[in-house]
């Protein structure tokens, strides 16, 4: 019984449209997720007798730095590969990369110095938080990293695919992931400076 | 731009190219990307879930009623944890507490609007599959996998989760097996098996939303849609929304058990010990853990509410009354529903302020309640109504939902709540109003479903007797607790107590009732079974079976991966045309007739 009715498959772009909402319905669900967390956050500080006061970190300061320059270059790739400038963008696409586990290092070093302040992960609650929030964050940019991972290795290998890439055409397909690779790196880059703003408030 | 496109066509053939590739045992019925064949595997899988969810229940109901009996063969089932043919404390805690995830979560959330959304969703509006098949495999799969997580924490030593499907700290934060076993490793596997579940569950729902708002065939506007995909997309909403705020919970709560972190904990002395914990707060988690857990039960009452309104307008063959409004009642008890969580902790100590605000806002909620109750009933009134099964678990459902709805209003109140809360009165309220009405949804569904499903039908006499037997036993299991609205829950016995001893009668009357509903159960499970492979088959004239206007029924009986084998069906009409034009059903896909105003 093989009744599969290919002739009728639904269009690529028709497919696009829905999974672009799908990765924006997704990006409400995360962004819900930060939200209850940082609430829970200003509960627990209301109750003032068990709250540290300490300075944020400034090295959160550059993992700020990195997470925006980090976003441009993606900006940057998914223009180049739209005006089939195949190599820029994959350079492109490298560099924002690298700026990513740039991120990622800065993030630890940021735990070094709430260490150092007598924050540890399971001194007060105030720094706990942190910890909760960046390693809850960080875990979406090691996501983000991975399907940066094999989106390079894929542009890599296609760079000479004689239908597209290797005759200057567009592969629309490639175009699309690269898309929503970009559309979620800036979402999970706005959260950090969402989580960092909040931080720099909370934390004097 | 143009170049755009045009390259666009070219991808658009090598997709066509990667789609040829012989469909296999393996990608047929097992990693099946099929809408389909997905919504049966939640199916199947809840089903297996319901049955031991059930017994687990059966085994605390005997403790309950005959705490000074034993039972030998509870020793053999159970080993250790009946020693001498008596079940132990803590293994009655980790009954209901596996008992109460396993139905909220994998029977009532998973199974339902899992199946149904999987199964349904596509076919009633006219798309090919899912926006996403290979994301709803992996929603399944996820499913699966928390299922076996949870499974296999019954065989580790310490046992099950034990501190209640809330799971709230301490009891659930510290992991020392001294306080509790369940709070073991049997609770590590608890939260890991949620996490997993969340992931699924918001994969599928993602999947739902995209597919609705996309995917929708010609001429199926938003007001043409079938009651139950409204149903269903505000089902997976409120999931997207709502289910990470337990995902947040279960983060922060394993972060206290395994790091030792004091996000939920202060304070503890444990034998004169006084822990390092300091500074928590356990009552933020109580708010992170309702805050999803209030609208999980209307991630579980949605699916049925939308499955009732559409069995009750097909089987009364007259047009759903008062679509709009009802539509409306779900978009208000969704919207609102994120506002009443803290109903759940009037006696937590919140200021009354807070609590009249969460008063109001819970007494609001009814408003929209009723509206869909009356609707329903309007919708039946002097219909030409036929009693088959469907119908029957439909109009039971009404019943229960109106039952049961009526003492939420009592909780509500947070005057009197102090009083009944974490009595035997609540778990009255809930099972009527969510574990036995959802259940009735559920059944509904799948007696109208099923001929679609399996390309067979369901027996009838079989049917009536699961209806009778779960409506009169499901009452008569929940109705008695309201008189119990002094006795406490989660007790493992009561016959230390005088004055809730006293109920020693109405618990042993409670479990038989309990074990009658099994016993209708076992009778829908073999029907189940039995009607897949020996059913009275569907028969092209009786492709669609009841009569109705939905577009799943212009499918082949046994359709394809791809549902419709020529062009898809182009809609013209609402779903609810039922006894006009001089006939009573007039699918979506005809043609309005010269001169008639559309719906
Ligand atoms: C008519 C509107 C409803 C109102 C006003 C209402 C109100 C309440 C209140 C105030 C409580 C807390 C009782 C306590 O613990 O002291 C409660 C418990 C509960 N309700 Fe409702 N309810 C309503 C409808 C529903 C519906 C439709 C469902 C599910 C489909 C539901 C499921 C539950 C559950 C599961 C619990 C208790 C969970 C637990 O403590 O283990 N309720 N309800
Ligand atoms: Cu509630």
């Amino acid at each position: 019984m093989n009744n599969t009715y290919q002739s009728n498959l639904v269009s690529v772009k028709e497919k696009h449209t829905a999974q672009r909402l799908i990765l924006y319905i997704a990006m409400a669900s995360i962004t819900m997720f930060f939200a209850v967390t940082t609430s829970a956050l200003l509960v627990k500080k209301a109750d003032v007798l068990n709250w540290a006061q300490f300075p944020l970190p400034s090295v959160f300061i550059l993992s700020t730095v990195f997470a925006v320059t980090s976003s441009v270059g993606f900006f940057f790739s998914y223009k180049c590969y739209k005006e089939q400038k195949f190599s820029t963008s994959r350079w492109a696409l490298f560099v924002s990369g690298l700026l990513g586990v740039a991120f990622l290092l800065s993030q630890f070093m940021g735990f070094e110095s709430l260490k150092a302040m007598g924050l540890p992960l399971t001194g007060n609650v105030a720094g706990s938080f942190i910890y909760f929030l960046a390693i809850a964050h960080g875990a979406h940019i090691i996501g983000g990293l991975l399907a940066l991972t094999v989106t390079l290795v894929n542009a890599y290998v296609a760079r000479n695919d004689v239908h597209f890439e290797g005759a200057g055409n567009l592969n629309i397909k490639r175009l699309f992931s690269l898309e929503i690779l970009t559309s979620y790196w800036h979402f999970v880059n706005v959260l950090w400076v969402y989580l960092f703003l909040f931080f720099y408030f909370n934390y004097q | 731009m143009s170049e755009v496109t045009a390259h666009h066509d070219s991808a658009h053939a090598h997709g066509h190219d990667d789609h040829h590739h012989e469909e296999s045992w393996l990608t047929k019925y097992i990693f099946s990307q099929d809408h389909k064949m997905i919504g049966k595997q939640f199916l199947m899988t809840g089903i297996f879930w319901a049955f031991v969810g059930g017994i687990l229940s059966l085994f605390f109901r005997m403790q309950l009623a005959w705490p000074n009996e034993t039972f030998p063969i509870l020793e053999t089932l159970l080993g250790s944890w009946a020693e001498g043919g008596k079940i132990s404390n803590e293994f009655y805690y980790a009954l209901v507490t596996m008992h109460g995830t396993i139905l909220v979560f994998f029977v009532l959330t998973a199974g339902l609007s899992g199946t149904f959304s999987n199964f349904l969703i596509p076919l009633q509006l006219g798309a090919r599959d899912m926006a996403s098949p290979f994301m709803n495999m992996l929603s399944y799969w996820f499913f699966f996998a928390a299922s076996l997580v949870l499974f296999m924490s019954f065989f580790v030593q310490t046992g099950p989760a034990s501190g209640g499907w809330t799971a709230y700290p301490p009891l659930n934060g510290i992991r020392d097996i001294a306080i509790n076993k369940g709070s073991g490793i049997g609770f590590d596997l608890w939260i890991t098996s949620m996490s997993l579940f969340i992931v699924g569950s918001t994969l599928g729902s993602l999947n739902y939303v995209s597919t609705v708002i996309n995917m929708r065939t010609k001429g199926m506007t938003f007001d043409k849609m079938p009651l139950l995909i409204w149903a269903l997309t505000f089902t997976a909403v409120l999931g997207i929304l709502a289910f990470p705020a337990l995902l947040a919970a279960a983060g922060l709560l394993e972060f206290d058990r395994l790091l030792g972190t004091s996000f939920f904990l202060n304070n503890i002395v444990i034998n004169g010990d006084l822990l390092a914990y300091k500074g928590g707060s356990p009552l933020i988690f109580q708010h992170l853990f309702w805050f999803l857990g209030h609208p999980e039960v209307y991630i579980i009452i949605f699916p049925a509410f939308g499955i009732v309104s559409e069995v009750l307008a097909v089987h009364a063959k007259k047009p759903v009354f008062g679509y709009k409004a009802m539509v409306l009642s779900l978009g208000s008890i969704l919207i609102i529903g994120f506002f009443v969580w803290a109903h759940h902790m009037f006696v937590t100590g919140m200021s009354p302020a807070i609590g009249k605000v969460f008063v109001i806002f819970t007494l609001l909620i009814a408003i929209p309640s009723a509206v869909k109750v009356f609707n329903w009933i309007t919708t039946i009134w002097r219909g030409n109504l036929r009693f088959t099964v469907p119908m029957m678990f439909a109009i039971g459902f009404v019943s229960l939902f109106i039952s049961g709805g009526l003492t939420g209003i009592h909780l509500g109140n947070s005057t009197i709540d102090i009083q009944l809360h974490d009595s035997y009165f609540v778990v009255a309220h809930f099972h009527i109003v969510m574990g036995v009405a959802a259940f009735f949804g559920m059944w509904a569904g799948v007696y109208q479903w099923f001929p679609k499903m399996f390309g067979r039908f369901m027996n009838e006499t079989m049917g009536y007797i699961h209806f009778w037997g779960s409506l009169i036993g499901g009452y008569l299991v929940f109705f008695p607790m309201h008189f119990m609205a002094g006795v406490p829950r989660r007790y493992y016995a009561f016959d230390q107590f005088q004055s809730f001893n006293n109920f020693q009668d109405v618990n042993v009357f409670i479990t038989i009732a309990a074990f009658l509903v099994m016993a209708a159960n076992i009778v829908f499970l073999i029907n189940f079974f039995y009607s897949i492979f020996k059913g009275r088959p569907v028969t092209e004239e009786n492709k669609n079976p009841w009569g109705a206007n939905t577009l799943e029924w212009t499918t082949p009986i046994h359709p394809g991966h791809g549902n419709w084998p020529g062009e898809l069906p182009t809609v013209y009409r609402w779903p609810y045309d039922y006894s006009v034009n001089g006939k009573e059903v007039n699918p979506q896909n005809q043609p309005l007739e010269e001169g008639e105003q559309g719906h």
